[in-house]
């Protein structure tokens, strides 16, 4: 009988310590805000360039069916990104400052971002997420939560236009040298797309023909 | 009496050089209905390329057959925004889960429905066929119904050469299947009223990375 409590105590410590260990990785509201904030946008000035692999991950909820696709992604400071998908389709997007092109494998547009309201913020929002400023836009209210190795950013769109395809726009960012880890994109639908950004290298040389439109 | 055999002469030789009659015909041939009816599409993703009105968009369309047989169609963007996500459920029923705001207007939904009905072979489930064969071509329709909806071989019944919906001399939408109709490598669907054409190429996907 003495056995068995013991045995049963040592199952509940057990247990105990799994939990807490569970709650440390989880996220937690962060205490001061704009202290974060400002810490965000003070390393994420430091960020000139970068460069990664990515991995997309776009979920069908209804039809349980998830599409992977793969690619290469660059960003210069200050609004230039490429983003490359390789596999298991051929796209490019390519925005510099105002202008943006989009190659598919049949065709390649070039657009003025300015001449079209959704394309402007569409094209903000991504630049603040990887620039660090999408904490300051008018177009979000924030949440903001932290772990031991990543921040988690909640963005919930307040503008229309954004509204209609955004339910949230969800961040998670490396606590070590602050770039986005992680981009996922809620849809009001319900499908979910997932970001996710692997081989990091910041600050890198990146030659402005990358950007070339 | 001469003028009676006259005049029967004349209304042959007119009868003969119109066109041949144009009426759809029973007891078609069931093997190769039974052959080149279009069958399901099964779940497959597509690269998208739309050319409409000198404008073009592209991204990525992906049916699905699903457990309770109901049929889905859902564009997306390659960035992964969900343009449009569309139920079937026969030709009578359909339902739209999800649309952006540009794209939610009755015209373009109709057209759509329209359009991926065909696609997915809806009008020719579950029916018996009349057929007539016109110029170098055999056109296959339900028997009941307006009969605007037809799936077409040669005269040889070898292949099947389009899906279109329409008239017989006037067809209105055509969509053609590259490689087996089941699963087919591309699909064209070609507006011939009005300037829309939409190409749809396979997308062989790495099951294992997902």
């Amino acid at each position: 009988m003495v056995s068995a409590l013991h045995r049963f105590l040592a199952a509940g410590i057990f247990l105990l310590i799994a939990g807490l260990n569970c709650f440390a990785q989880s996220f937690r509201p962060v205490a001061d805000v704009s202290a974060f904030k400002r810490e965000f946008a003070a390393q994420s000035v430091k960020v000139r360039t970068i460069t990664s692999d990515f991995r997309q991950e776009k979920e069908l909820v209804a039809l349980t069916e998830k599409i992977v696709s793969t690619g290469k992604f660059w960003f210069k400071r200050d609004n230039k990104v490429r983003i490359s998908y390789e596999k298991p389709f051929i796209y490019l997007l390519v925005i510099n400052g105002d202008r943006m092109v989009v190659k598919d494998d049949q065709n390649e547009s070039k657009v003025n971002v300015k001449s079209n309201k959704l394309f402007q913020q569409v094209n903000q929002v991504m630049l603040g997420c990887i620039q660090g400023t999408i904490l300051e836009s008018a177009d979000f209210t924030s949440a903001i939560y932290e772990s031991g190795t990543h921040y988690r950013v909640e963005l919930v769109p307040v503008a229309r236009s954004l509204k209609q395809f955004f339910k949230t726009i969800v961040l998670i960012i490396d606590r070590k040298d602050y770039t986005v880890s992680t981009l996922e994109m809620n849809e009001q639908g319900g499908d979910r797309t997932l970001l996710l950004f692997n081989n990091k290298i910041v600050n890198q040389p990146v030659n402005d023909q990358v950007f070339a439109l | 009496m001469i003028r009676y055999l006259l005049f029967s002469v004349l209304l042959c030789f007119s009868c003969a050089s119109q066109k041949p009659a144009t009426s759809w015909k029973t007891n078609p041939d069931e093997e190769c209905i039974l052959r080149l009816l279009p069958s399901p599409i099964r779940s497959s993703l597509y690269s998208a390329n739309v050319d409409v009105a000198g404008k073009h968009l592209s991204g990525l369309l992906f049916i699905k057959q699903m457990e309770d047989s109901s049929s889905r169609v859902v564009f997306t963007s390659q960035a992964g925004i969900t343009f449009f996500d569309l139920e079937f459920r026969g030709t009578e029923e359909f339902a739209v889960r999800q649309v952006i705001p540009q794209l939610n207007k009755k015209p373009v939904l109709n057209m759509l429905r329209e359009d991926f009905s065909l696609v997915l072979g809806l009008p020719f489930r579950n029916q018996r066929f009349v057929y007539m064969p016109f110029g170098n071509e055999v056109l296959y329709a339900p028997e009941k119904g307006d009969r605007k909806a037809f799936f077409i071989t040669g005269p040889d019944c070898r292949s099947l050469l389009r899906l279109a919906t329409g008239t017989v001399k006037k067809q209105k939408v055509s969509v053609i299947f590259e490689g087996n109709p089941a699963g087919p490598e591309g699909i064209v669907i070609q507006h011939h009223n009005f300037s829309l054409l939409i190409r749809l190429n396979k997308i062989i996907r790495d099951n294992a990375a997902e």
